[in-house]
């Protein structure tokens, strides 16, 4: 339990030192927790912060690192800056809470920070109490084995279009070569729970799924050449779990997998953050394609490169895509960095609206809510993917293709509304007439059923991801796979990058919690008992002596 | 938190309980005569309470305060006038029947049953406007008003409590002797200086006021014991 008086940011070099709770805005509490991170003062005086979002949104936060992943990428350029603006809190350890504020603490903490200035901490002044005792301690490892934390993770999905006849197509002699194309469904931020998505993955998730939809109502895909697969990958923001499994799961040929094998993909198309293509002042969503440089040790890009220029220009004018800048390093970090790593011969391209930098502000943040996605971009992202998805997949049977530019803005609305509005979030009609979603229930009786863009934590492991949820074989399962040597031997394999182990804390009930209030300080508290047992004995000690004299006086008279 | 709550209780009640073990509690007469007091300006208080209660909300003002604190001083001093008038019947009658075996009251007696009263008043007082605050500060939070910054409501309280629990003892005394030599300036007086007192408080409405009240009560209450033990002094011989 932590209690120190609350301190504006703006106040602090006028409030007289010691420890204190800093309320700062949200548009400068970035600056200020990187400043904490390296001053040793700061680190002393500051036993907590407190972030306030009402006074306004920053115009910029990422709490990625300038180069998200930087060990993950097929090249070395670790100080190349694709995210300007990172700050790389996620990989940071504060070592002191840091809230983000409701709209009614945030109100009720500025004007006791404001007393508390006023006054320079004298007399009562006004404290936050602190209540958050984690239960886990030391590592993930040893919070695993000690129940005291759950792992991060999610479950990915994949499917194929057409569906594989057979589930051992990949075994038998007529398989077709794959086309995968992949996207991202979740992020990360400082504040996890409050994690948004919508440019970081989910833009590139809707134009995927648009792209696929659009592919089956042209209905030409029995006559296609080629396998087309997609994979949704979760976690991918924490050392690309889920690619990483995916391939893992191929390597092993596992039931999860079969009919999709390594062996058969030879070309991987990656969507990565498309929402902020549109250009209102030339009407034009402009798209970059990033491939490894060709003549290196990975597959040849070529055939991909050319099929989504010459779909962007069949498209229609609103449409253009290019080749990313060659001064770029390599491709921006992406799912398909795992891919090359463990099949370099395959040719991988990645289709983003930036260029030599990200174009969104908020990679990995909590203010990515998706005002900088526009559905026009979406659905031109969509079209431009059918397309070259179509020309690449295409045999000589195959007729071209006829896509109608509405229907596709109509199928991103609705996917739209969905996955990256808050309201209705998974209540939308076309997820409804599907499953039942999740509802997160807040403190004060509200209720949500949008997207969160963390994955969350896995409460259940088994082989099979259709068992019974009842069984908790969290820990075993993680230690199995743990101390498996296939897994060991096939990271070694392909050189991968250390393995951190993600994991939430458990915490007990009702906890964190925070408390301002108004406290009265030692000195005042301990200064009024010390008067006050004087002035009791001295009244006690006067009265009697005044009592004797009385009695003396009363005698003599 | 919970220092606070012992140091109050200290210094608002320390020095009338440590009073009250070592000159009151010597005699049971004198102890069972001051709960009764208490009692009864307890009852007093509560029906000044119930009074206002019809002109519920009172406007936070200077004005709308002084007219409630002047109303509550003026029945409690026709309450005094009528305690004494039943306490010299009841002296009266007791007197008569102790009388028949060569007993009667000193005037030190007398002193000591006008003290008794009027510790039962200051105690009441005490109990009303100070004990029933303080259960708050046995948690972790206190309270402090803008008008006063440098003490809490309850630092307030209690000095009010120290202060008024020595006043209105030293009143009552001074009044019964008011009465009992028929000295109208006396009686006047003690009602003048009540009133005074009540009045000093609404100080506190005003920014740092409280400084200036407080210390002033403490003065007005250590003024009034210099009296009434001199007064004391020179009557109780006889």
């Amino acid at each position: 339990m932590i209690t120190a008086p609350l301190v504006h940011l703006d106040d602090m070099p006028r409030v007289p030192g010691g420890p204190r709770v800093v309320v700062a805005p949200a548009a400068d509490a970035d600056a200020f927790l990187t400043a904490f991170l390296s001053s040793a003062q700061l680190r002393q005086d500051v036993v907590g912060v407190l972030v306030d979002p009402t006074t306004g949104q920053p115009t910029h936060q990422s709490a990625a690192a300038p180069f998200p992943d930087a060990e993950f990428a097929p090249y070395s350029a670790p100080s190349y800056i694709w995210n300007p603006g990172g700050t790389n809190f996620n990989r940071q350890n504060f070592g002191i809470p840091i809230y983000l504020l409701t709209a009614a603490l945030a109100n009720e903490t500025s004007w006791r920070a404001a007393y508390n200035a006023k006054h320079k901490l004298k007399g009562g002044r006004h404290v936050a109490r602190m209540q958050l005792p984690m239960q886990a301690q030391g590592n993930s490892s040893r919070c695993i084995t000690e129940d005291a934390c759950l792992p991060v993770g999610g479950y990915g999905v994949w499917t194929a279009l057409p569906a594989i006849p057979d589930i051992y197509y990949a075994a038998n002699g007529s398989a077709r070569p794959i086309t995968l194309l992949l996207a991202q469904v979740d992020s990360a931020s400082l504040f996890h729970d409050l994690t948004r998505a919508a440019s970081t993955s989910l833009s590139g998730l809707i134009s995927a799924m648009v792209a696929l939809s659009l592919l089956v109502r042209a209905n030409a895909t029995a006559t296609y050449e080629r396998q087309l697969a997609f994979a949704a990958l979760p976690g991918e923001a924490f050392g690309y779990m889920g690619s990483k499994r995916l391939l893992y799961e191929m390597a092993l040929n596992s039931t999860f997998v079969r009919g999709l094998s390594l062996d058969l993909i030879d070309q991987v198309l990656e969507v990565g953050q498309v929402g902020g293509a549109w250009n209102t002042a030339v009407n034009q969503s402009n798209f970059y394609l990033h491939t490894q440089p060709p003549g290196g040790r990975f597959g040849d890009a070529a055939k991909l490169l050319s099929a989504a220029q010459s779909a962007a220009t069949t498209e229609s004018a609103t449409v253009n895509a290019e080749p990313a800048s060659p001064t770029n390093p390599g491709i921006p970090p992406s799912s398909l960095m795992n891919f090359l790593r463990v099949k370099p011969s395959v040719a991988g391209m990645v289709l983003t609206d930036f260029d030599t930098a990200f174009k969104t502000p908020y990679f990995q943040s909590e203010y990515d809510e998706g005002f900088n996605v526009t559905v026009l971009a979406l659905a031109d992202a969509a079209l431009l993917l059918a397309r070259t998805l179509h020309s690449l997949a295409a045999g000589p049977a195959t007729p071209a293709l006829e896509l109608n530019r509405t229907a596709a803005r109509f199928l991103v609305a609705d996917l739209v509304v969905c996955l990256i509005l808050d309201e209705p979030g998974m209540r939308c009609p076309t997820a409804a007439a599907l499953m039942s979603p999740d509802i997160e229930i807040f403190y004060d009786g509200t209720s949500s059923a949008a997207v969160q863009g963390y994955p969350g934590i896995i409460r259940w492991v088994d082989y099979d991801p259709r068992a019974s949820r009842m069984s908790y074989g969290v820990r075993n399962n993680v230690w199995r796979w743990r101390t498996d040597d296939t897994a060991a031997g096939w990271e070694r394999a392909y050189s991968w990058p250390t393995d951190p182990m993600w994991t939430e804390s458990n915490w007990p009930s009702l906890t964190p919690t925070l408390v301002v209030f108004q406290q009265e300080s030692d000195a005042t508290a301990l200064a009024t008992l010390l008067v006050g047992v004087l002035f009791t004995a001295f009244t006690g000690f006067i009265s009697w002596v005044g009592v004797k004299a009385f009695e003396k006086h009363l005698k003599s008279q | 938190m919970p220092i606070d709550f012992f140091g109050l209780i200290f210094l608002g009640l320390g020095p009338g309980i440590a009073f009250f073990i070592v000159v009151i509690a010597r005699k049971s007469f004198l102890v069972l005569l001051s709960l009764f007091s208490a009692f009864l300006w307890l009852i007093v208080l509560l029906f000044t309470s119930a009074i206002f209660r019809g002109f519920l909300p009172v406007a936070e003002q200077t004005g709308s305060y002084a007219g409630v604190l002047a109303a509550s001083v003026v029945i409690q001093e026709c309450v005094r006038y009528g305690v004494w008038r039943a306490h010299r019947k009841t002296v009266e009658t007791l007197e008569t029947m102790a009388r028949a075996s060569g007993h009667r009251f000193t005037l030190l007696d007398r002193l000591y049953m006008a003290l008794a009263w009027g510790y039962g008043h200051g105690a009441t007082h005490c109990v009303f406007f100070f004990l029933s605050l303080l259960p708050l500060t046995a948690s972790k939070g206190t309270y402090y008003i803008d008008a006063c910054p440098q003490m809490s409501i309850f630092m307030v309280a209690a000095l009010y409590s120290l202060a008024f629990g020595t006043i209105l003892a030293c009143l009552m005394v001074i009044a019964f002797d008011g009465y009992m030599s028929r000295s109208p300036a006396l009686v006047l007086g003690v009602a003048a200086v009540h009133m005074g007192a009540s009045m000093l408080t609404l100080l506190n409405f005003q920014a740092n006021g409280c400084i200036a009240a407080m210390p002033a009560l403490l003065g007005l209450g250590l003024l009034l014991v210099a009296y009434t033990v001199g007064l004391c002094w020179r009557k109780g011989g006889r």
